[in-house]
């Protein structure tokens, strides 16, 4: 397993080194891997409180599983459940849409598994694809 | 990015990447092209090869745009997977989508 801690203004540095690491996927979960990445990732960095703690994120990934990856997203944020957001409503129309929870819905559409728990001070999501 | 005009239509091809890093400047970028309010305005995504929901949430604010000045809006050129992220979010619902360039002037 391959963990690497995100510093929120390097995010373009975590991605590409995350990207580096997992060039032996095929091109499909390259790209899971990548969309699920940033989604959570960027959600961690803008949409959380780190409550006047030095914020630590971390993502780990795990490609040594079969035909699958496992990612784990760990933070040290005031509790937040990502699967508790409210989905978007993608029946709406153009004028009624916006993007609020977007990302975690794709998430959730790519992920095989998807589970949070939050333990000794740390959000973990742990992602299946 | 290459923005080019083609008779009525602007044409505005970004490269790479449409995540959150690179949408900002595409959306800046779009936005300028709107501007101009052509007559309409095709995004060719053929060059694309990631989109996340900061690129959606681009080509969203480009089709209320649009929208609003009556500018014919369309995306056309998606590879297998970033036409499954557009899908899986909903947005092939209200932007029109296309297999090419020609084929989105014929039909806005």
């Amino acid at each position: 397993m391959i963990c690497l801690e995100v510093v929120p203004d390097k995010l373009s540095q975590v991605l590409e080194r995350l990207e580096s690491a997992i060039v032996e996927l095929d091109d499909k979960l390259r790209f899971k891997v990548m969309l699920v990445s940033e989604e959570i990732i960027t959600n961690q960095i803008r949409h959380t409180d780190f409550e006047n703690r030095v914020p630590y994120i971390e993502v780990c990934i795990d490609i040594s599983v079969g035909d699958g990856v496992v990612m784990l997203f760990r933070d040290n944020a005031k509790r937040f459940d990502p699967l508790e957001m409210e989905e978007p409503d993608i029946t709406k129309s153009i004028d009624d849409t916006e993007l609020g929870g977007l990302g975690i819905f794709m998430v959730k559409g790519y992920s095989r598994e998807i589970e949070f728990e939050y333990r000794d001070g740390f959000n973990i999501l742990k992602v299946v694809l | 990015m290459d923005i080019r005009q083609d008779g009525n239509f602007t044409i505005v091809s970004p490269t790479g990447k449409l995540d959150t890093i690179s949408s900002p400047e595409f959306s800046r970028e779009l936005s300028d092209a709107l501007d101009k309010k052509p007559y309409g305005c095709i995004v060719d995504l053929s060059r694309v090869s990631f989109l996340s929901s900061s690129g959606l949430q681009a080509l969203l604010a480009g089709a209320k745009r649009s929208r609003k000045d009556g500018t014919r809006y369309g995306v056309c050129g998606m590879s297998e997977m970033v036409n499954d992220v557009f899908t899986l979010s909903g947005f092939d619902r209200f932007i029109d989508t296309f297999d090419d360039v020609e084929g989105a002037m014929e039909s806005l």
